[in-house]
């Protein structure tokens, strides 16, 4: 009561207690705008002219328990008083931030994706996305990557592969010639392997991808320009059971499954002896359905032991070393993988085909 | 080709039978791909001969009879069938078909009612028995004919197995074009079940038997000769008189028919027979339209005419071998015979031709002819001329089948090339262990003998010391293409043990590391930069083109090396000499389905006059309706350049020396699209590496393209070789500021940026260190404000306040001098 009455004593600003001193802070702080404001407050109450300075300074002559009294009801409304403008200070500060970005809002939903832009898509060709997935899994199993022209000449096309002048196979492979009758359009990948074998000396294993030329009416399903793998290993004591374990672990590697593949015979002149590779068909796991014509098995690729001339004809002992080959056609994977239905697609550069592949 | 079953067994006992799914498969994973199995005259068995016992007219329709049958010597009937024949009476008799049978026709008989009456099965026309195409009546059989007997037993009609092979999968395999040859196969597929090959068929004492037939004491009236060098290797011919030609046994037609061939008569049939038992063709003259006492077998000469059997006129080449009389061309060898001398109806008298040809001599010619018989197909092969004498006496043996009456006339008169005849065979040395590790299968010695000795190989141990050695003779039906090395024979090995015995096992190989070749990655990086920094989709198009897409971009005919001699169109018909006009062909294209879009190429070129080189290139095209999209391209090259770390400049037409090539690689000599400004240069080690450019509106409209058009083509072969040596080493940071200088020029609204820098760069300010352009706008004038930012530094000390100020002040002056003031 005694506190009451002694406020009552001092009802003007000079004489205003700590308490409505701290009141009067209160009710001004609910009214700041802005920091300017805040900081006006700040030193107006806690400032070294302030009223809680002139009630400290004012105690110099009062008894020591007043003072302490007094003196200590004062610094904890300071306390009080400036954790409260701190808050303020930030809180006035955030608000400030908000409004400036309000001012710069942007529309976020307006994505690419939402508008007409033509056609924004990148992305690589699907004959490039199966090529370089099967590059990859060569390149892990220690096989090198090799390249060859497309124009060659008869030794690389055929000579060399063990296909001599006159020979029924020429037959099989129409072959595109260039007007000098020595140069052509190579008819497969196996010509990698002679260049292959130019290059390298036993042991080596290599693949070679890359666009082959058939002189061949175009459908759905034949083109006169498509993609080979070609495939070739050479050591000491390559067999045939190493062919079927390379060739079990490569598809399996390819379809991301346990593949079940058979060998039978199969007529190529650079092989000795050469194989159609069968797998067991993938729809029905063998029991026989639409895709395999009720075989149970799909025709695959061509594969075979390398033929002892075409060893010699890359100056490799064939009593020394052997080795196995095959060919992989990339198109007719990229056929399989998507379920493209022609094959004219591939090199016809249309956009509403390609984008389809896109990255993004 | 196909391949009749029932023939097959002719030759060999097979112990067990096979299903239709197990043959083919058999066959598919020992020999050659079969296609498909047909089973045909499964009816005969259940057709049997039945007597029209009654009749009486159908209650319900006019024209139907009901006809009681049966196959009783009683004539007790067996039930009645409805019958629509007009020529049914009673008394006669027919081939009663059962309920359940299905006909050639592919008609399964059902029970069921016609007009109200059941009808117990059916009675047969020829045509309805797949025997004629005769379809009038029902088939009447001779009043002889055992009632209640199967046809299959009355007309000794079989049911057969036929094979479709693959012929592709039998090119190497001269001897499979014939059932003999295939049977032996089958006789080494099944040898575990004990199939046995009839080897006696054909043996010497059956050789001697057919010989002592034809033993007669008149002089051949015609004998062979082989005239100089030609495409003949060996001919042999025997004259028959006393023939008779007429319709062949229905035994023979079937088995023509079956495997597809239409019976003629039976001199013709025999010709197609032999040759579909044994693979070799053989020719049948009728000997009156011979002339002289010789056959003669010569390269024509001369150009001349031949009218062939399929009445089609042939011109030959001078080249070409033909068999001749002494008055004319007689047989384009190996291919056809000719229309005039062929067999007729009236044949008595005949010449059986049977010849080898040069294989590759007869490919020629018949693909020059574009003709291609039963008989080029198997002389294309290489056929084995020590088979033709087998040949003709088997065709001699059913010459005397066919017609009793039939002999020889004089003996078997020949000619071979030197040497053909009396080759020695071909021998194969080898061992049991080498056969097994080509294989990777240890096979017991006594199975490898059997296989090879099963397919004729003659096997023998030529040393007493190593029992491992293995001494073959191959047969000469084998020897002609097909069988040349060891890898050969483990073939014979491997397909008939089953390539699926053998147990899959890794290799061992070395350890070595691998990478991709510079050239490789630097294509995949590319590839790479494209989608992820260029925003471009990946393309292919044709590494061939035609002439009327390069005329259309504006680019030359191509050099004439670089034409194909045998195209299929002539919109593909040469080597593309550049990417150029296939990317405006598919920004043509795709125009039509998109309003702007970015794709690339990574393709070979084929530069004219360079002896068949190829160049790798990267085709870049950004098109929008709109926009030029000419320095997004620019920025994406160059950056391309930089994150493949090749150094590349960028150069104007008038920058570049004159002594760098131009730029004729990449477009030809004033292009029609050469945009007059919008077109860079790339400079890579001092050469031209490739273009950036805007296409002018002349090769737009060429292809219809309606928009703006930017490409870049980069010759990636010019570097792509080059093992990357970049060698980044770590510059410590700058220990001292550096100060900029911003100031704003006038310059004409046509002068490039690149050359103000340039001013400013060669001011000789030693503290320079780089000068950009900060901010640029256009004046309502036509001129434009330039913004440069200029950087002094030096890396030894603080620059002074005065250095920098007479740094600004050299510039300022520099620009002034290039008539380019301080904007007021």
């Amino acid at each position: 009561m005694s506190d009451s009455s002694s406020h009552n004593n001092h009802n003007n600003d000079h004489h205003k207690t700590p308490h409505e001193l701290f009141d009067e802070f209160l009710n001004k702080a609910k009214e700041l705008k802005n920091r300017a404001e805040a900081l006006d407050l700040k030193s107006k109450y806690l400032g070294k002219n302030g009223p809680f300075s002139t009630i400290l300074k004012s105690l110099k002559d009062v008894a020591i328990e007043v003072k302490k009294e007094i003196g200590q009801q004062c610094n904890t409304y300071k306390d009080q008083m400036e954790l409260l403008i701190k808050e303020k200070l930030e809180e006035l500060e955030m608000y400030e931030m908000n409004r400036a970005l309000e001012e710069k809002w942007i529309d976020i939903t307006l994505r690419n994706s939402n508008r007409e832009m033509g056609l924004n898509s990148a992305g690589l060709h699907p004959v490039s996305i199966v090529q370089r997935e099967i590059e990859d899994i060569f390149i892990s199993m220690g096989f090198e990557v090799l390249d060859g022209p497309y124009i060659e000449d008869d030794h690389h096309n055929f000579t060399a592969l063990n296909v001599p002048a006159d020979h029924p196979a020429r037959d099989m492979q129409d072959t595109f010639w260039f007007p000098d009758k020595k140069h052509l359009l190579r008819t497969h990948t196996s010509t990698i392997q002679v260049h292959g074998m130019e290059m390298h000396k036993p042991p080596f294993k290599f693949v070679g991808p890359g666009k082959v030329f058939r002189c061949e009416r175009t459908d759905a399903s034949h083109e006169m320009v498509f993609h080979q793998l070609e495939g070739m290993m050479v050591d000491k004591g390559i067999s045939v059971s190493h062919l079927i374990y390379f060739m079990k672990t490569l598809l399996s590697e390819i379809f991301r499954r346990d593949v079940d593949v058979r060998l039978r015979p199969g007529f190529f002149p650079f092989v000795e002896p050469g194989f159609e590779l069968d797998i067991k068909c993938l729809i029905c796991q063998g029991k026989g359905c639409s895709v395999c014509k009720k075989l149970g098995w799909v025709e695959l690729l061509p594969c075979g032991m390398v033929h002892p001339n075409v060893l010699r004809a890359g100056k490799i002992d064939p009593s020394e070393y052997q080795g196995f080959a095959f060919g992989l056609g990339l198109d007719r994977l990229v056929m399989m993988r998507y379920v493209i239905d022609d094959i004219r697609l591939i090199h016809a550069g249309d956009l509403r085909f390609i984008s389809q592949f896109k990255a993004y | 080709m196909l391949i009749s079953y029932d023939w097959i067994k002719d030759f060999v006992e097979l112990k067990h039978a096979i299903s239709e799914r197990d043959f083919m498969n058999d066959v598919t994973l020992s020999t050659c791909e079969v296609e498909g199995v047909e089973t045909s005259g499964s009816h005969w068995p259940k057709i049997r001969v039945a007597k029209v016992v009654a009749m009486r007219k159908h209650p319900e329709a006019e024209k139907l009879n009901l006809v009681s049958f049966s196959f009783n010597a009683d004539f007790s009937p067996a039930g009645e069938v409805v019958c629509g024949a007009p020529n049914v009476r009673v008394g006669m008799k027919v081939p009663h078909a059962p309920i359940g049978v299905t006909l050639p026709n592919g008609i399964t008989l059902e029970a069921k009612k016609i007009r109200g009456v059941l009808s117990e099965g059916m009675l047969c026309s020829a045509a309805e028995l797949g025997i004629s195409s005769e379809a009038s009546g029902l088939l009447e059989l001779a009043e002889d004919a055992p009632l209640g007997e199967s046809l299959e037993q009355y007309f000794g009609e079989r049911h057969d197995m036929i094979l479709n092979i693959d012929n592709k999968s039998i090119t190497h395999r001269p001897d499979l074009w014939g059932h003999y040859g295939m049977a032996r196969e089958i006789a080494t597929i099944y040898r575990a079940k004990g199939a046995k090959f009839h080897t006696e068929r054909f043996d010497q004492k059956w050789e001697e038997n057919i010989l002592s037939s034809i033993k007669n004491s008149h002089a051949s009236p015609l004998r062979p000769v082989l005239e100089g060098e030609s495409a003949g290797l060996a001919y042999y011919a025997l004259s028959v008189d006393n023939i008779k030609v007429a319709p062949s046994p229905r035994w023979l037609a079937r088995r023509l028919s079956s495997v597809g061939l239409r019976p003629i008569n039976n001199m013709v049939d025999i010709g197609n027979y032999v040759m579909l038992e044994l693979g070799i063709p053989l020719h049948i003259f009728d000997r009156s339209q011979l002339h002289g006492d010789k056959i003669i077998i010569k390269r024509t000469g001369r150009e001349c005419v031949l009218r062939t059997l399929d009445e089609v006129e042939r011109t030959l080449t001078a080249t070409d071998t033909v068999v001749a009389d002494c008055k004319r061309p007689l047989v384009i060898a190996g291919i056809m015979g000719g229309a005039e001398s062929g067999v007729n109806e009236n044949t008595t008298q005949i010449l059986i031709e049977v010849a080898n040809w040069k294989a590759h001599e007869v490919r020629k010619t018949s693909s020059r002819l574009g003709l291609r018989s039963d008989s080029s197909q198997r002389y294309e092969k290489s056929l084995d001329s020590k088979m033709l004498k087998r040949t003709l006496l088997r065709a001699y043996e059913l010459v005397k089948e066919l017609c009793t009456e039939a002999h020889a006339i004089g003996s078997i008169e020949s000619d071979a090339a030197p040497g053909e005849l009396d080759a020695p065979p071909l021998t194969i040395d080898t061992s049991y262990q080498e056969i097994c590790n080509y294989l990777g299968k240890t096979v017991p010695k006594e199975e490898i003998d059997l296989i090879l000795r099963s397919l004729d190989f003659n096997v023998s141990n030529p040393s007493n010391s190593d029992p491992q050695k293995l001494h073959i003779v191959v047969p000469s039906v084998r020897a002609t293409k097909d069988i040349e090395c060891m890898a050969c024979i483990a073939e014979e090995i491997g397909r008939m043990i089953g390539y699926n015995s053998i147990t899959p096992i890794s290799p061992l190989a070395p350890i070595k590391p691998v990478r991709l070749s510079p050239a490789k990655t630097l294509h995949r990086k590319v590839q790479d930069f494209m989608v992820q920094h260029g925003g471009a989709l990946e393309v292919y198009t044709y590494p061939l083109i035609g002439e009327k897409l390069l005329q259309s971009a504006g680019f030359p005919a191509q050099s004439e090396e670089l034409v194909l001699l045998n195209a299929l169109s002539r919109e593909a018909d040469r080597m593309r000499p550049s990417l150029i006009p296939s990317m405006l062909a598919t920004t043509a294209l795709n125009q039509k389905s998109y309003e702007s879009f970015k794709f690339f190429e990574m393709g070979r070129v084929f530069p004219a006059g360079t002896n068949f080189s190829e160049r790798n290139h990267l085709g870049v095209a950004f098109f929008h309706r709109e926009q030029v999209l000419f320095s997004d391209l620019l920025n994406t090259i160059e950056n391309l350049f930089k994150s493949v770390k090749v150094k590349c400049d960028f150069l104007l037409d008038y920058q570049k020396s004159p002594k760098l090539q131009n730029s004729s690689m990449f477009i030809p000599e004033a292009w029609i699209g050469k945009h007059p400004h919008q077109f860079y240069n790339l400079l890579v080690q001092g050469s031209i590496v490739g273009a950036i450019m805007s296409v002018a509106p002349m090769a737009l409209r060429n292809f219809k393209i309606r928009g703006e058009l930017v490409l870049a083509v980069v010759d990636l072969s010019a570097f792509q070789d080059r093992e990357s040596k970049e060698k980044m080493l770590f510059k410590p940071l700058p220990k001292f500021p550096s100060a900029n200088f911003d100031c704003t020029v006038v310059a004409p609204g046509n002068k490039p940026v690149e050359e103000i820098i340039k001013i400013v760069k060669e001011s000789k300010i030693k503290e320079l260190s780089e000068v950009k352009v900060l901010t640029l706008f256009s004046l309502a004038n036509g001129d434009k404000a330039v913004t440069l930012r200029s950087v002094f530094y030096n890396p030894e000390k603080t620059l002074s306040g005065e250095e920098i100020k007479a740094g600004e002040e050299k510039i300022v002056s520099e620009l002034s001098k290039a008539g380019l003031p301080l904007k007021a």
